[in-house]
């Protein structure tokens, strides 16, 4: 019984280096001074403190706009997708209407299909509409793909919520919108703040399309902003500075798990199990 | 069991009702998901002046780049989903079981997962550089090659590197969905089969992954279709390089297209991607519902 519990132990501290090597090592490199970064070979443990790279970040890198921009995009998405895939998935789990789980089995294969094999097809349209380097661009392709994921955790979650009290409503005299948005949303709340996170997690990482509809400095995400910093410099490699930037913007995101990670687990399972 | 609906369906309104609520989605997914894949169908069978045209589909399917990213693309696909399947199993039985520090351990799970893959990839871009970053040293001191690897600049262990980054960021991820599957098998089951002295291994292998098929399935799925379209990591990591190396379909897609300018080429390229992916689906769909009858008690 003990050797069993000695194993458990090394296998979690095992888990815990697998999870957290590269985070040490990128942490490390951000508060070293570029002359012990880019020694060779490299020094594994703090020799030298500073937090230069991470006054340099905002003074060469627009981090600022990048996170306003990834900001408005998400939260614009997410808030769109919720009210649009709240009410699908009402009409799905609720009403029940002929033809319900063939939409949902189009919609979840649907979603499996990468942005890359539509992207050209929605740039062109974008830039026939002069909405590239537009906020547009990304909020609404990201509403679409979001649309799957958000519409299947909130239709299982409605779900169990009693059919009695739609019927009880409807009985009172409330038309099907009311019922949905005075009885079935209020209770639905937990699943709505749940998928509300993993849409607004999705969206904040997205690449190929940011990287794409977005060709002005100014108006790049975080994603993008960060992975293309390397190209403007001609000389040096500021690894120090990309990886304090990188750490910064993650910081957030942690923030969100920590806070919020029993709500996460149990949407991305609920996503995955039932599905 | 689904419960019946009291409100009958013939009352008056209720198609009405029912296009009210999901036309927003419909129309969103219409033109932002249908349209585009119809307008890469479309455009990958005709030529430059709008007339029918296969000479898209010839050119990429005699093009050894193709071929070339197809295979890439599905043994990234296989090989990494397989690793994170096997090892992210491993963790979530560990992470099944009683310890101090589980809650904040499952925590840390979830980092991997939230940070942007952009961004994991900027960082490993570092960790894997040759003469300053971490990795190929570690290598090198502990022995395991004769000089520091340089991971980026030669095929093979660029590969290895995308499979390696990837592993990073969707073992954990992987442990939790199967650790959901874990926590739904009832413990008097396995109270039962210690009662009748069954030893751990036989409880894993009689109990636990028979019940785990339909979470292992679903979690398979949707990881290798994931993995499948894999595009940020390796644009950022790799660049497709050295070399076409690591170009899976997803950048092959997007050099032709906007590196190239060669849209019809990135369009049949795209109608083939999505091809493979409905014949992953139609596999998928039909094992499982064998795979279910089969374990159907």
């Amino acid at each position: 019984m003990r050797l069993k519990r000695f194993f458990l132990y090394v296998g979690v501290v095992i888990m815990a280096f697998y999870c957290l090597f590269p985070i040490y090592f990128l942490v490390l490199d951000s508060f070293e001074p570029t002359s012990v970064s880019y020694s060779s070979p490299p020094i594994l443990y703090p020799v030298a403190f500073t937090i230069s790279n991470y006054v340099g970040v905002f003074k060469d890198i627009n981090l600022i706009t990048y996170i306003k921009n990834s900001t408005i995009v998400s939260l614009s998405a997410t808030a769109m997708v919720i009210l649009i895939g709240s009410m699908a998935a009402f009409a799905v789990s609720k009403i029940k209407f002929k033809g319900s789980m063939p939409f949902m089995n189009f919609l979840l294969i649907l979603g499996f299909f990468p942005a890359a094999i539509m992207i050209f097809p929605l740039y062109e349209m974008f830039a026939k509409f002069h909405l590239l380097n537009n906020y547009l661009s990304l909020i609404l392709p990201y509403t679409s793909a979001s649309i799957p994921l958000t519409v299947w955790v909130l239709a299982t979650y409605f779900e169990q919520i009693p059919t009695a009290l739609y019927e009880a409503a409807r009985v009172d005299g409330m038309s099907r919108f009311q019922a949905f948005y005075k009885i079935i949303l209020p209770l639905g709340i937990p699943a709505v703040s749940t998928v509300a996170i993993l849409d607004f997690i999705a969206c904040w990482n997205e690449f190929i399309l940011a990287l794409t509809f977005m060709t002005k400095e100014n108006m790049r995400t975080i994603t993008v902003g960060i992975s293309m910093i390397s190209g403007r410099f001609a000389y040096q490699y500021p690894w120090g500075e990309i990886i304090a930037g990188a750490l910064l913007v993650t910081v957030p995101l942690v923030i969100i798990i920590f806070i919020a990670q029993e709500k996460i687990i149990s949407g991305l399972t609920a996503g995955a199990i039932k599905g | 069991m689904p419960s019946k609906n009291l409100i009958p369906k013939h009352e008056r309104g209720y198609w009405r009702a029912v296009i009210g609520f999901i036309t927003p989605v419909v129309i969103f997914f219409s033109i932002f998901q249908i349209y585009p894949l119809l307008k890469n169908v479309w455009l990958s069978f005709t030529n430059i002046n709008g007339g029918f045209s296969l000479n898209s589909y010839h050119q990429v399917l005699t093009s050894q780049s193709f071929w070339q990213s197809t295979w890439i693309t599905i043994s990234f696909s296989l090989i990494s989903v397989s690793i994170e399947m096997f090892i992210g199993f491993i963790f979530a039985l560990l992470l099944n079981q009683e310890f101090k520090g589980r809650k904040a351990l499952r925590t840390i799970f979830l980092i991997p997962w939230a940070l942007p893959t952009a961004i994991m990839a900027t960082g490993w871009k570092f960790l894997l550089q040759h003469s300053y970053g971490p990795i190929p040293w570690l290598l090198y001191w502990t022995h395991l090659t004769s000089a520091p690897p340089y991971f980026l600049s030669t095929p093979k262990l660029a590969f290895i590197s995308i499979i390696m980054a990837d592993a990073w960021k969707t073992v954990p991820f992987c442990a939790l969905l199967l650790l959901a599957g874990l926590q739904a098998i009832p413990q008097d089951l396995y109270e039962a089969m210690q009662v009748d002295g069954a030893g751990w291994f036989f409880q894993l292998r009689k109990l636990t992954i028979p019940l785990m098929i339909p979470a292992i399935v679903v979690t398979l799925m949707f990881r290798f279709l994931q993995a499948f379209g894999v595009f940020d990591l390796i644009w950022v990591l790799t660049n497709g390089g050295p070399g076409n190396a690591t170009m899976a379909l997803s950048p092959f897609i997007y050099q032709q297209t906007f590196n190239w300018l060669d849209v019809r080429a990135g369009a049949a390229t795209s109608v083939m991607m999505a091809i493979y992916i409905l014949m992953i689906v139609i596999v998928v769909w039909t094992t499982r519902s064998y795979i279910g009858r089969r374990y159907a008690q």
